[in-house]
């Protein structure tokens, strides 16, 4: 009978789609990262160490919905964490295994990663950090001359140098500008801790210096009515979807058309990946009372549901030790997150930078992602001139009150 | 096998989807959206909280308002798309590729489309605005300033669906029209304005409705990619859709039970539309 057979037919594939290969004594590790050619350097290179063990990389697209992923579903062995945020709520949602290593007091590291790698306010290490990114400044010095630049120290000095340069043009004619920065929100972020302010308290509830917010925002627009000094974002060619990538292109410096560009320090790999544009990092300036910045980093955490805990933790500690921290540099791109590794004398000031810089601030109450929502609402009803100093600042306070988005009244 | 059992064999398989992926689904978020919910503790039951927060919400307000502003081009997208049919309606090979070459854009994904004509708008380097640069016209920067941006977008929308699916509709709408018909208008000299009103009015009335009603569903509904991918909901939350703010409150901001009272509003300003598709939809 013709059905009889099709029925022996699908029963046949179905038990062969049910059979696996036999085990080569092979173990995988699963490691959630971007898929920069240094993460796939350093799994060869753990593999090499680790014969039998192979290392799958798996992509993670949006942190957010990663942690949900992981929260509801499957999650790998090592996790990657590109905010402190990020790894804050996988350690607080039991989401991470503990790590065995240095206290906070001995703690080898920059300070300010410290964040990345502790949960809570805790001694309790649940991940830790491969790179730090500093935020620094670049320099053009085709347009900037070098005593020039490397005479600045404050934000006044950076402004007195960029005036006495400008209006400068390209070879095509466009305008050159004076300072690029990378985002509204680390730009309001750095000067209002330069002038002394904090956003979060230590419970993290809001705690935003209206004052200085004010002062804050005041200075920022004081620098955008100046013709020529701060770009447009509609000068940059980066749009403000949220969907598509924002690109290397966005960047006005890498066109020759600024003669600073502030930005974090991952841009070293776009730049030293080009020939067109010469650059040169220095440190960012300080402000009126201290010169805090801001600075990013990574880490990896094991995961709970790790079915090779220990291998695990064997690749973390490996990728966060010196051999492959220094091996990391030949991708010469990131400041590596141990101190005490020599790298490149013309990056030396990226370790200053470091020593400078915090983690940005985020509270266990809030969302990530709402928080930064709340700050490019009110930052852009300032820029647009919905919103006066006054106003953008009271929108600031209490929308990270109620942690709600506030919307910007004409 | 009765013809009543067959039937039921038959649908049963798109039935069970519809129950699982569904009304299940849809019943889920309206119980949802009467807790608190960050997912990451657990719920706990606030009532109607969540609508009357939302209602009071001037976030909510501002992206359904933008929805309702953006659904504006629904009866210019028939009213398009009627003409369009009117024009590629005749079998002549140039037609048939013209018919083809109008309804590409439906072929091609939303994404590509969005990212196409973000880089059209953009202000600087964009190709709208270095046409209007050529005739001397100074361009607006038209992602960047909430007045044009919701402009920009209803332009895209316009643009993608007018030689679509309402289309092809009226193409099919328009051959069940008698020949005769024609004959005797062609004959009588009657001029386009009074064909459209005795002829193609009478026969296409239905189907106007029903493509109206589709598409202000789909407006209401829709608007997500074209805010995630084009313009980020802004500036200053101008192209905020109401699936926007949805998928922001649920998916970004973990609050899931607030993004649930979202989604069942939205079911309730298109349930009139439903009931008006139901009573509309072409019999034949």
């Amino acid at each position: 009978m013709p059905i009889k057979k099709v029925l022996m037919l699908l029963c046949l594939l179905a038990i062969m789609a049910g059979c696996r290969p036999a085990p080569d004594g092979t173990v995988t590790l699963v490691w959630a990262t971007n898929s920069h050619p240094s993460r796939i350097d350093a799994a060869r290179w753990f593999e090499k160490q680790h014969p039998g063990v192979r290392v799958e990389i798996m992509p993670m697209g949006d942190s957010r919905q990663f942690f949900l992923k992981c929260l509801y579903g499957d999650a790998p062995d090592v996790i990657t964490f590109f905010s402190a945020d990020t790894f804050q709520a996988f350690a607080e949602n039991g989401l991470l295994r503990p790590l065995s290593g240095p206290s906070r007091s001995a703690w080898p590291y920059y300070d300010a990663l410290q964040d990345y790698c502790f949960k809570g306010h805790t001694d309790e290490l649940m991940a830790l950090p491969q790179v730090a990114y500093p935020y620094v400044l670049y320099v053009n010095p085709e347009l900037v001359p070098q005593e020039k630049a490397m005479a600045v120290q404050s934000w006044r000095d950076l402004l007195g140098l960029v005036r006495t340069l400008s209006p400068a043009v390209t070879d095509t004619g466009k305008p050159v500008f004076g300072l690029d920065i990378q985002s509204e929100s680390v730009w309001f972020t750095t000067w209002y801790w330069q002038r002394g302010g904090r956003f979060f308290s230590p419970e993290g509830n809001s705690v935003l210096d209206r004052d200085i917010a004010r002062e804050t925002l005041a200075a920022m627009e004081r620098w955008r009515r100046l013709p020529g000094v701060i770009p447009r974002p509609s000068d940059r060619l980066n749009l403000p979807s949220s969907g598509a990538s924002q690109g290397v292109l966005g960047s006005l410096f890498l066109q020759g058309r600024a003669l600073f560009y502030w930005s974090g320090s991952w841009k070293i790999a776009d730049f030293e990946a080009q020939d067109r544009v010469p650059w040169q990092v220095r440190m960012l300036p300080t402000g009126p009372v201290n010169g805090l910045t801001v600075m990013g980093g990574n880490s990896f955490g094991v995961s709970c549901r790790s079915t090779h805990p220990e291998l695990a933790k064997q690749f973390v500690a490996a990728l966060a030790g010196k051999a492959a921290q220094k091996r990391h540099l030949a991708h010469r791109i990131y400041l590596p997150a141990r101190k005490g590794i020599p790298i490149p004398q013309s990056l030396a000031v990226l370790k200053e930078q470091a020593k400078a810089a915090r983690c940005p601030e985020h509270s266990a109450l809030l969302n990530e992602a709402l928080v930064k929502e709340i700050f490019k609402q009110a930052l852009e009803a300032h820029r647009l001139g919905v919103a006066n100093d006054e106003e953008a600042a009271e929108m600031l306070a209490s929308a990270l009150e109620a942690g709600a988005v506030e919307v910007p009244r004409d | 096998m009765t013809d009543t059992r067959r039937g039921l064999a038959f649908v049963a398989p798109l039935f069970t989807g519809v129950v699982f992926f569904c009304l299940i689904p849809a019943a889920a978020c309206a119980v949802l959206s009467l807790f608190r919910w960050s997912l990451t503790s657990p719920p706990s039951f606030v009532g109607l909280e969540n609508y009357r927060t939302l209602l009071g919400d001037p976030l909510f307000l501002q992206a359904a308002i933008n929805t309702l502003i953006l659904s504006l081009v629904v009866p210019l997208q028939v009213a398009g798309s009627f003409a369009l049919a009117l024009f590629l309606r005749r079998t002549t090979p140039w037609h048939r590729l013209l018919r083809l070459v109008v309804f590409l854009p439906t072929l091609v994904s939303p994404v590509a489309l969005y990212i196409m004509w973000r880089s059209i708008f953009f202000a600087d380097m964009g190709l709208l605005n270095r046409l209007l640069d050529l005739v001397g016209v100074a361009a607006p920067l038209w992602l960047e300033d909430p007045g044009w941006a919701k402009a920009a977008v209803m332009v895209v929308l316009l643009w993608e669906s007018i030689g679509g699916f309402q289309m092809l509709f009226f193409l099919a709408g328009l051959r069940q029209i008698p020949e005769q018909l024609h004959d005797m208008a062609r004959l009588d000299g009657l001029p386009l304005r009074r064909r459209i009103r005795d002829i193609y009015w009478p026969w296409m009335r239905s189907l106007v409705g029903f493509n109206l009603c589709l598409g202000f569903i789909g407006a209401i509904q829709g608007g997500f990619e074209i805010a995630f991918l084009m313009t980020g909901g802004g500036p200053l939350r101008s192209t905020t859709t109401l699936s926007y703010l949805l998928y922001e409150n649920a998916f970004q901001w973990q609050k899931m039970g607030y993004g649930a009272a979202v989604g069942v509003l939205m079911f309730l300003m298109i349930s009139p539309l439903l009931a008006l598709k139901w009573k509309g939809a072409p019999r034949d």
